[in-house]
């Protein structure tokens, strides 16, 4: 069976990876990770989001601060389709590796490195 | 190839809470799944089986029979291709499934190791029970000897023979065991179009006193109406075998027939069936009630609920919940006294369900407690 997406060869590379946001794409994002047994370490709420799930399909769920004082090394997952403002701020925490999933945008199916 | 759904991997998160997880299998397919679990975080203690001449994991491995002198409480998830062979192993040993051990493939509460169905001329499929009456409805108690019948129509959350709990047509009869017998004809995946040739075929004959459908959520299945996924694999494999007429010809091309087109909602399809129904069932004297059952998609949702319906995967989310106002919007707007909106009836409760339409037994006694007091309550009192 052939995936119908494929991964930035960056996330294989067993680095810390933290999605941002907890909705429903950012679900499909996750297991599109896990069929490719890519880990994911952790959900991060987005600024304003809130919840009261400490774990998301097991994996811990974080605060932009918890984000910002403990993974500033990660690689963060953002959607295509908020990706100005997340990046925007993302990258006022200090976020310096952020990947940008576009399998909801126009060229499906590559995930790659934002600016 | 191993895939997690999110009903399975909800169910595999809840089984092993506070235990130990011991894999069944030792091949590649159970060396995918370790990858897969340590993606999620989940660690497998060991590795058990009866066949050790293909070993694939780099896991602790023993002999399944070792199970018996485990101390620590634990669940086993059978990642192995002959989930039956293995199924029927540990039930010898002592384990129970559901309780116990799973599949770790469709990993939910239908029992995925019983041949589950019967073939069916009419319908496809159906329950594989023999009973007095003949085969494709389970029976509590004895219909010749009881002084009331009630027969069940629906889909998989009314399906008396696939779940390791009573269903709650079950639950309903032992209300009153003594004198009644209660017929379910309903089966996983029907629709209520399956549910109206159930009824003329199984139901109508057995003449109950009522009949009761609690459907629903699979009417949005299928496209066309009465013919299910089933049958349309099935006769499409079917019209290729050019099977001979007594004259030797076969005329049968192979483009199989679904019916006229038709271009009405789900919503008035459901409805539709309903009003048929219970024609057929007045036209015999038999009183005949409808309820349009609760699920997740518009219950008012506790925490226990919230996360179930995060974890659940929703294809077409925005067309069911779509679909279900428009059946609730019908109900008030028709206000045919044998159409009940049922869909509010486990709101006081949180946590019954395990996926966005199924209940647990404890969700089952709940809805054969609601149904009785609609009933007999007041018959009860009188």
């Amino acid at each position: 069976m052939e995936y119908l997406y494929q991964i930035n060869p960056i996330l294989n590379q067993n680095v810390p990876i933290i999605i941002y946001g907890m909705g429903g794409i950012e679900k499909r994002l996750f297991y599109a990770l896990l069929q490719q047994n890519i880990k994911v370490t952790a959900f991060c709420l987005k600024e304003g989001q809130n919840s009261n799930m400490k774990k998301f399909f097991n994996k811990k769920v974080i605060s932009l601060q918890e984000l910002k004082e403990k993974y500033q090394d990660a690689y963060v997952i953002i959607l295509g389709q908020s990706s100005a403002e997340d990046g925007e701020i993302l990258h006022n925490i200090g976020i310096k590796n952020i990947v940008v999933e576009n399998i909801t945008l126009k060229n499906k199916g590559v995930l790659f490195l934002g600016e | 190839m191993f895939y997690i759904t999110g009903n399975d991997l909800w169910r595999i998160l809840k089984s092993v809470q506070d235990k130990k997880l011991i894999l069944y299998g030792t091949g590649v397919y159970a060396n995918e799944v370790i990858k897969k679990l340590q993606c999620l975080d989940i660690e497998v203690a060991y590795c058990v089986d009866d066949d050790f001449s293909n070993i694939e994991v780099s896991i602790e491995i023993r002999d399944v029979y070792s199970l018996l002198l485990e101390k620590e409480d634990f669940y086993v998830f059978i990642a192995k291709k002959d989930r039956k062979k293995c199924a029927v192993m540990l039930q010898e040993i002592g384990l129970k499934f559901y309780q116990d051990f799973n599949s770790i493939v469709n990993a939910r509460a239908m029992h995925p190791f019983i041949d589950e169905f019967l073939l069916d001329v009419h319908l496809g499929y159906t329950l594989p029970f023999q009973e007095t009456v003949g085969k494709g409805v389970k029976i509590y108690g004895d219909i010749n000897t009881a002084k009331y019948t009630i027969a069940i129509l629906g889909g998989s959350t009314s399906d008396p023979c696939n779940y390791p709990w009573k269903s709650w047509g079950e639950l309903l009869w032992e209300y009153h065991k003594k004198d009644w017998a209660v017929v379910v004809g309903a089966v996983a995946g029907y629709s209520s179009s399956e549910e109206v040739i159930k009824l003329i075929r199984d139901i109508i004959p057995i003449r109950p006193n009522l009949i009761i459908s609690y459907s629903g959520v699979n009417d949005p299945l299928y496209q066309y109406p009465y013919v299910n996924n089933y049958q349309r694999f099935l006769y499409n494999k079917l019209c290729r075998l050019k099977v001979k007429d007594a004259y030797g010809a076969s005329t049968i091309g192979e483009q199989v027939c679904y019916g006229v087109t038709s271009e009405i909602s789900y919503a008035e399809r459901w409805i539709n069936n309903q009003r048929i129904m219970h024609s057929i069932a007045k036209e015999f004297d038999i009183e005949y009630k409808a309820f349009f059952q609760p699920t997740l998609y518009t219950k008012c949702r506790g925490e226990s609920d919230e996360e179930v319906f995060l974890y659940a995967e929703h294809v077409g989310l925005s067309d069911r919940i779509l679909y279900t106002q428009q059946v609730i919007e019908y109900i008030k707007e028709l206000d045919l006294d044998f159409i009940k909106d049922a869909t509010c009836w486990l709101d006081d409760y949180d946590g019954l369900f395990y996926d966005c339409v199924h209940v647990e037994e404890l969700g089952n006694k709940y809805i054969a407690e609601k149904i009785y007091k609609y009933f007999f309550e007041r018959k009860d009192e009188e």
